[in-house]
């Protein structure tokens, strides 16, 4: 009788042993699931993140596309820099003397042009019938370049006419834009 | 014993769950909010940012009339903001990002809104151009015109095609009571006072109106002038608020009043909200004026040098003067005006390049 106590409390304490880790491994099972479940959040998280990026650095190429249509119209529509007779204006020209004018006022017109133009670049290069014509620079604002800053720079031209006592040139108006990169 | 193991197991079990789902839910609650605002803010810059362009794109010729499509729930938001000559101004969607238009210069009420947006664009001409001007209202906003036939139908013409107007006097409107008011957002008076006459008076029938929405602003211009209201007059502008309700347009304090010297001025001014609003817009434009002048007063000085007509050369050293002086205090363009008009045209006779 005493034998068969013993028996029965070591089969009783083993039955609760296996019972326990029967519970143990259910816990582990579930945290096991938990695991990957948060793995692959994580995985999902970075995939939408990488995702994210990508559509913030198209979005930034369409502004930078758009900036450079808005400066563009802004240049051809400023009554500063575009023939007009008897305050009528000439569609897609430029005033030579205008533009020289603006030239010989130099590094002022920056602080002045500044809003509109930022840190750009635009010159106008004749092509016909005088191509030798020298260049004009309307504004320089060229960034300094270091090892801190780095710029993307986006080139556009538009062709243009440019009168000068009574011939128009073809012309080549050059912008150059500088976008900072983060 | 049974019942007791399983409770003993149990509580744990469901407690594990709960506090791990709380967590989970939690985790995307956080996630979906986050995602809504980044998308709300993307969403009303995109909208910004193409509302900037079209504005832009606008602003290149003199003349053109534009509507622009757009979405009742888009509710544009403009301000300006003024200290002594500096202004500084932007726009927004409501509740969104804003965008500086330092650039452009428009007039507008303070809100826009519906499917369609009406523009209209002018140079701003002091005799030579200094800029382009953007007039911006929507369908939401009702102009009652009052004045001499003749003047009224000249005011019409200062405002988009797509524009509602009324106008006193013209299909048995005579007063302001007579005209339904609801479904507009903004209400504009106009009142054209020639002499120190007006025809209807629509400052004095204001009181009397009792079907004008609460939420409906309403505002009069009382345009003063002598001969050509276009050229030259004073305006003061009056707003009714829910403060005077029930003295609509009466004066309790200064009445705003401000000065106009050409028809682009004037436009700018009825098309915006308030006088205080057109002048911060106005004084925008202004600043353009010496920076004009200067490049205009060089170009003269570099044709007198290559222009071979010496009396042209003439002309061309007179007008630089004119234009420095404009350079030094712009604030005298006005009485400038006339001696560069007369040169303008003399050069032109003489075939030469005219100066603007």
């Amino acid at each position: 009788l005493q034998e068969e106590k013993m028996i029965n409390v070591r089969n009783q304490k083993l039955t609760r042993l296996h019972k326990y880790n029967k519970a143990q491994l259910q816990t582990m099972e579930s945290i096991a699931v938990l695991v990957v479940f948060f793995f692959l959040i994580a995985i999902g998280l970075r995939f939408y993140g990488q995702t994210q990026v990508k559509e913030y650095e198209r979005i930034r190429s369409e502004f930078e596309s758009l900036d450079s249509i808005k400066v563009t119209n802004k240049l051809m529509s400023m009554p500063e820099l575009i023939c007009t007779r008897m305050n009528i204006q000439d569609v897609a020209c430029f005033d030579y003397y205008k533009a020289k004018a603006w030239e010989s006022l130099g590094d002022r017109m920056i602080g002045q042009y500044l809003n509109f133009f930022g840190e750009s670049t635009l010159t106008i290069e004749f092509l016909y019938p005088a191509s030798n014509e020298p260049s004009i620079t309307l504004y320089n604002n060229t960034p300094v370049l270091n090892q801190n800053l780095r710029y993307n720079k986006r080139t556009s031209y538009v062709p243009i006419t440019v009168y000068k006592e009574r011939i128009h040139y073809f012309a080549i108006l050059k912008i150059e834009q500088y976008n900072r990169q983060n | 014993m049974k019942l007791r193991k399983k409770a003993s197991t149990m509580p744990f079990h469901w407690v594990f769950v709960l506090l791990a789902g709380g967590a989970i839910i939690l985790l995307f609650v956080m996630f979906i909010n986050t995602t809504k605002v980044a998308s709300e803010s993307s969403l009303s810059g995109k909208v910004i940012l193409h509302f900037d362009t079209i504005f832009s794109s606008l602003a290149t010729r003199d003349g053109v009339e534009s509507n622009i499509a757009s979405h009742p729930d888009i509710h544009l938001q403009f301000r300006c903001e003024q200290e002594d000559t500096t202004t500084f101004s932007t726009f927004q969607m409501k509740g969104g990002i804003s965008k500086d238009i330092n650039q452009i210069t428009i007039f507008s009420q303070k809100v826009v809104y519906g499917d369609t947006l009406f523009t209209s664009i002018s140079w701003y001409d002091i005799p030579f151009a200094v800029g382009t001007m953007v007039y911006l209202t929507d369908p939401n906003t009702l102009y009652v015109l009052s004045g001499i036939k003749e003047d009224v139908a000249q005011l019409k013409r200062l405002f988009a095609s797509g524009v509602t107007y009324i106008e006193l006097g013209q299909d048995g409107v005579e007063t302001l009571g007579n005209i339904s008011y609801r479904g507009f957002h903004d209400v504009v008076v106009i009142d054209l006072i020639k002499n120190g006459q007006s025809i209807y008076n629509p400052r004095a029938q204001a009181p009397l109106i009792s079907n004008v929405p609460a939420n409906t602003e309403v505002y009069l211009y009382e345009v003063r002038y002598d001969q050509n209201f276009l050229n030259y007059g004073i305006i003061n502008g009056y707003r009714y608020t829910e403060v005077n309700r029930q003295k609509l347009f009466t004066p309790s304090q200064t009445v705003p009043t401000i000065r106009y010297t050409n028809i682009d001025e004037l436009r700018g001014i009825l098309h915006s909200d308030s006088t205080e609003y057109a002048r911060c817009v106005l004084q925008k434009a202004y600043n353009n004026i010496p920076r004009v002048a200067e490049i205009l007063s060089k170009r003269s000085e570099l044709l007198a040098q290559d222009v071979p007509n010496n009396v042209c050369k003439n002309a061309y050293n007179q007008a630089k003067m004119i234009f420095d002086d404009i350079v030094a205090n712009s604030e005298n363009y006005a009485q400038k005006s006339a001696d560069l008009a007369y040169l303008n045209e003399f050069l032109d006779r003489q075939n030469c390049p005219t100066l603007y």
